[in-house]
């Protein structure tokens, strides 16, 4: 232990023997960290707005709907009394909101030109719902409680319809029973989201205009779970299957519901970790070059250590705390300029007005342009072990190579 | 008692095509307590000799046997263990480390041995005192002349109380006022304490102090004898 501790001691001060140095270095190591920590905050940031922006335009966190539903989607897929699943959702804390809809398929008609759309009955009252469409409102107004005739329709639908507020336009499609249906809406207003297929092929309607139109005195098709938080889902998930297992419904997680944002989120994640891999490298590469030169300049010096009685085994753990002390000076600093950073960019923001439009539109969800940093404790602490890893990893090159000099060799040829 | 036993050594340095014979054929026998100076001109196998003796590097043939063990056939760490017990060195280039003081340069072995803190500081102490660096415990290699670079060496060779010291030119780097003061001091320190010290030396003012002088030219011994008596005729030509 003590010649661990005079080891320790020793490598310490090895360390500061050029302090430029090793100065520049734990600056390089330092930035590395700090890039990727802000980096991996801006990348999570990022994802987390797409996502709530995905559940809140989509079928909430977790999705309640008919058995089946997602396989093949048809408007005779019902769920006719939805108070098991409200009775399943009371007592569960994480529950933020939760939002009963009709959701079905059929063409808008005009007396210009028709279009196939995705419609959604909702509850007018419902904060949920009106909070995603209505800032997105251009004319018009949202929903009201007895508006059981009225829609709300994207722009690009307004104007393949050539139909504006006030004017009317026909749904046609099969009711729950498989019998053809229509019914006459007035357009109350429109909506432009930035999102393609919001803005072509979507419509919004009142629960009880929907179920007017699929023939139905009551049920729903979807109940949309919206959580405090996203990362709570897989609990939640497990404990509403546990409670709905008897019944003829499929409880489904946001991934399923929207595989092509979980996808682009995956994707997204794999160009960040790419990255982080060139970091990694730099990191690496910026340890190896100052453990290396400071062990090549030594040469001499070890060799009479190890002519004195050190063993080879004591010189190589000698290089390895050089290397140890190097890494924890350096994800201290790291972490002090990488929190920071996100602190700052957690709080105000990382405003990209100036790249790109007002809205942005990323995998069929809206983020804000204004990129807010998230960075979870499990992210940090495995980025910090991945960051000490790599640089024992670095060391042992040199010291390797330190403790098989021959004494003899490295006092009298260096 | 024979602290050293070197039986017909031989050592040949291959590069390439080319062999370079340094040593040839050497039979050497040290008694405990010796102060005996190996000499002779620059590339006649001092060094290499020594170095041999000191287990840094095996001889191509022969043996060399510390207090009765064969050193030729120690495994590393064996070797790095006898040496770390049983051996002291002081080289040319001073060779402490830079970043200790001269209390903890001293200090070095007696940490790698795991001798108490009493103990070493008591010894530690000591030994500077002895050497007469009282004082100068706090300071690192480069706040120190060279000549008490050399002490430092010598006090941290006689830390772990080796059977045997083996100084490769202690003297080359210092004048040579500081030099024979070093090797009154080494002397003073084999007669106290007993330690036997061979030494490397093509200086005459350290071989007139020695009590047995070893003449090596082109990796033979030509003459070994104790001061006072005549040397061979190569005592005088280096």
């Amino acid at each position: 232990m003590k010649t661990i501790w005079i080891l320790i001691k020793l490598a310490w001060r090895n360390l500061w023997r050029n302090v430029r140095r090793t100065l520049i270095t734990m600056v390089a190591i330092g930035l590395g960290l700090a890039l990727a920590m802000i980096s991996i905050g801006l990348g999570d940031g990022g994802h987390q707005q797409m996502i709530e922006s995905g559940v809140r335009m989509g079928a909430g966190h977790i999705t309640v709907q008919p058995l089946g539903y997602q396989k093949n989607p048809s408007n005779d897929k019902i769920i006719l009394n939805e108070a098991p699943v409200l009775k399943a959702l009371k007592d569960i804390s994480q529950v933020r909101e939760v939002s009963l809809r009709i959701v079905g398929k059929g063409l808008l008609s005009s007396a210009a030109n028709s279009s196939g759309v995705t419609f959604r009955g909702v509850d007018p009252s419902e904060e949920g719902d009106k909070s995603f469409l209505a800032p997105h409102l251009i004319s018009g107004e949202y929903l009201a409680l007895r508006d059981t005739r009225d829609i709300l329709i994207g722009e690009k639908l307004a104007q393949k319809l050539k139909v504006s507020v006030g004017k009317k336009a026909v749904l046609m499609g099969q009711d729950a029973s498989g019998e053809v249906s229509s019914a006459l809406f007035r357009v109350k207003g429109i909506y432009k989201t930035g999102v393609s297929d919001l803005d072509r092929y979507f419509c919004v309607i009142s629960l009880e205009g929907a179920r007017h139109f699929l023939g139905l005195e009551q049920g729903i098709t979807q109940v949309a779970i919206y959580l405090g938080s996203q990362f709570e889902v897989e609990k939640v998930l497990s404990l509403l299957r546990s409670r709905l297992g008897s019944l003829s419904v499929e409880v489904l997680p946001w991934q399923e519901v929207m595989p092509d944002l979980l996808r682009f989120v995956q994707l997204d994640d794999g160009g960040n970790y790419l990255f982080l891999g060139i970091i990694l490298v730099i990191v690496a590469l910026g340890i190896l070059n100052t453990i290396l030169m400071s062990v090549l300049e030594r040469t001499r010096e070890f060799g009479m250590m190890l002519a004195l009685g050190l063993s080879p085994r004591f010189l190589f753990l000698m290089i390895i705390f050089e290397t140890t002390l190097l890494a924890l000076l350096s994800m201290v600093f790291g972490s002090a300029l990488g929190f920071g950073g996100h602190h700052y960019f957690a709080t105000v923001g990382l405003n990209l007005t100036g790249f790109t439009a007002e809205r942005l539109t990323l995998a069929g969800t809206i983020i804000s342009p204004i990129l807010y940093s998230h960075l979870r404790p499990m992210r940090v602490i495995g980025l910090l072990i991945i960051i000490f890893l790599v640089t024992i990893v670095t060391g042992l090159y040199p010291a390797v190579k330190a403790s098989r000099l021959a004494p003899i060799k490295a006092i009298y040829q260096y | 008692m024979e602290i050293i036993r070197v039986e017909n050594i031989t050592k040949i340095y291959r590069q390439d095509t080319i062999e370079i014979r340094a040593l040839s054929g050497i039979n050497l026998s040290l008694e405990s307590g010796e102060f005996a100076v190996v000499a002779g001109p620059s590339g006649s196998g001092k060094s290499t000799l020594l170095n041999l003796i000191g287990g840094l590097d095996r001889p191509t043939e022969g043996r060399i046997l510390l207090a009765g063990e064969d050193i030729t056939r120690m495994g590393k760490g064996r070797l790095s263990q006898l040496r770390l017990k049983k051996m002291g060195f002081i080289f040319q280039s001073y060779n402490l480390i830079p970043v200790l003081t001269a209390y903890e340069n001293t200090e070095f072995i007696l940490l790698l041995q795991g001798t108490s803190y009493q103990k070493r500081r008591q010894r530690v102490m000591g030994l500077l005192k002895e050497v007469g660096l009282k004082g100068l415990e706090n300071r690192r290699p480069y706040e120190m002349s060279g000549g008490q670079q050399q002490r430092v060496a010598v006090a941290r060779a006689l830390a772990s109380n080796p059977d045997l010291i083996l100084a490769d030119e202690p003297t080359a780097n210092l004048d040579s006022k500081t030099g024979l003061a070093l090797i009154d001091m080494m002397r003073s320190m084999n007669k106290s304490r007993g330690v036997t010290f061979l030494i490397s030396t093509h200086d005459t003012q350290v071989m007139n102090k020695a009590r047995r002088v070893i003449l090596l030219r082109d990796g033979q011994i030509t003459s070994d004898a104790p001061v006072g008596e005549k040397l061979g005729q190569d005592n005088t030509s280096f």
